[in-house]
């Protein structure tokens, strides 16, 4: 893994602060716009914190780790939305859901560290950046179809007709399928980045098409999402072909000892 | 309140515990070169969880011990197929034995092991007292997953405004617990496992349990409290 560009730190506060700011826009007459960033900076943070989780070995596969975490944002946002429905204040929702994701997050690295005995020094930070990257992800996709940050509205329109589940594998293809496909000893935070963003593009490709079933504006979203992926994925292949070593045609191997599979 | 609590725990932990039963191979089970499920821990049991809320949300409304057996032998019977056409496979397919390094003598059919696993391998196939472990593991999470289920859809069926949403609800709750407990037990496993009878079983299901047993507390303070909210008009 080459040095990072663009700091962990950096990337961490920006998307706390853009996208809780974002996630409370939404609320706003077209405001749908501001989900597609708060989605862009969640998942550039949690591709970002998987690229330091993802070097060391936990027994199991890259995928697992951001099922689990997400899973966990998903629970955090879930009762956060519940807690905000019992003392009907709407206001509460987005804020203590990246609390609750936070606070999980770290139960699970204790029982992870003195249960297990699984001893990485980021393994606590790592997870609470994940579990809030996908945290503020998944607001961001519930509130790109629903409009607005109100909980209830949230909930007859996202949870209860189960499309919550599609968002949830969404979130984790988006943030586990970048590090996975680039990982390696010539794996590259720019190149890696990209393509987290190229793929989030593609799933408001796929989001808007659900969105257009109850409302026609959301076109105007697929041509944005449309374009943007074009845009992103042409980057990302910009960026491998600048890192990719050279390759020649060599053509098959001559006739010999080993030879004669190929001529006859 | 506290009722349901209790439940959750219970319900949450025997699908920590039932993890630890299946003979887990991983990748390397693919290729042939060791024993188990050719799949990771967490993909085999969220597919049982599934299968498991699947049934148990279509005999929802009969009897608690109906609907309990229900989830727990569509779990099975999800299990066993897997296991068999694995065993198929390998058998026809591969061409390999199936045997496993880990214990030198099966102690159901008495067969012994060592002869028949290839050099380089530690095994290929699963055998029949990993079959066995797996049949029980899958017993343990589809009636973890069909209590949790029950637990939460009579919760939430009880308040007037969640009737016709109880299902969604109860599926989408128990689903999760799927994802967490089966990545957190696959943490625990850390690679292969060949079921009850491997020496590594003993040396893992301790913190297992514990570990099962904290998560289920977690995630049954967080459901009570979501369920709370809901029900709450």
């Amino acid at each position: 893994m080459s040095d990072d560009v663009i700091p962990q730190q950096i990337l961490l506060l920006a998307a706390i602060v853009v996208g809780i700011i974002s996630i409370y826009l939404t609320a706003f007459p077209f405001g749908t716009i501001f989900s597609v960033i708060a989605v862009i900076v969640a998942v550039i943070l949690g591709t970002n914190t998987l690229r330091h989780i993802g070097n060391y070995s936990l027994g199991t596969g890259i995928p697992s780790i951001v099922y689990l975490l997400s899973t966990c944002g998903l629970i955090s946002m879930i009762a956060a939305m519940s807690i905000s429905n019992y003392l009907s204040n709407d206001f509460l929702f987005p804020l203590l859901s990246v609390v609750l994701s936070i606070v999980l997050a770290w139960i699970i690295a204790l029982i992870c560290r003195y249960v297990f005995g699984i001893e990485i020094e980021i393994l606590a930070w790592s997870f609470m950046g994940l579990s809030m990257a996908s945290n503020i992800a998944l607001m961001g996709l519930s509130t790109f179809l629903a409009s607005t940050y109100n909980p209830n509205v949230i909930f007859s329109n996202v949870i209860f007709n189960g499309l919550i589940l599609l968002l949830l594998l969404m979130c984790v293809m988006t943030i586990q399928n970048p590090y996975n496909s680039c990982m390696g000893s010539n794996e590259d935070q720019l190149r890696t980045l990209t393509l987290a963003l190229s793929i989030a593009f593609l799933m408001f490709i796929v989001l808007s098409v659900i969105g257009m079933l109850t409302d026609v504006n959301y076109v105007i979203f697929l041509i944005i999402s449309i374009i943007g992926w074009i845009l992103t994925f042409k980057k990302y292949y910009d960026y491998s072909l600048r890192q990719a070593a050279e390759v020649k045609y060599h053509g098959f191997w001559t006739k010999g000892d080993e030879g004669g599979y190929y001529d006859k | 309140m506290l009722t349901i609590l209790l439940l959750l725990i219970v319900a949450a932990t025997l699908i920590g515990l039932g993890v630890h039963f299946i003979p887990v191979g991983g990748a390397p089970a693919a290729l042939s070169t060791t024993a188990g499920i050719p799949t990771g821990a967490p993909m085999i049991t969220i597919g049982m969880g599934v299968t498991g809320i699947l049934v148990t949300s279509s005999v929802i409304g009969n009897s608690m011990l109906t609907v309990l057996l229900s989830g727990m032998s569509a779990s099975m019977l999800m299990m066993a197929i897997t296991m068999f056409f694995s065993n198929m496979v390998h058998v026809y397919g591969v061409g390999v034995n199936i045997s496993s390094s880990t214990f030198n003598e099966d102690p159901i059919t008495s067969f012994s092991q060592e002869e028949y696993v290839s050099p380089g391998t530690t095994g290929h196939g699963i055998p029949t007292v990993s079959f066995i472990s797996g049949l029980i593991g899958s017993l343990l999470g589809g009636l973890g997953g069909s209590l949790l289920y029950v637990t939460i859809y009579d919760m939430l069926s009880s308040s007037p405004a969640y009737v016709s949403r109880a299902g969604v609800m109860a599926a989408l709750l128990t689903l999760l617990v799927f994802f967490v407990i089966a990545v957190m037990s696959s943490y625990n496993i850390g690679g292969t496992i060949q079921g009850f009878y491997d020496k590594k079983f003993n040396s893992k299901i301790k913190a297992g349990l514990v570990a099962s047993i904290l998560t289920a507390i977690l995630m049954a303070v967080i459901y009570t409290i979501v369920l709370g909210g809901l029900t709450h008009v």
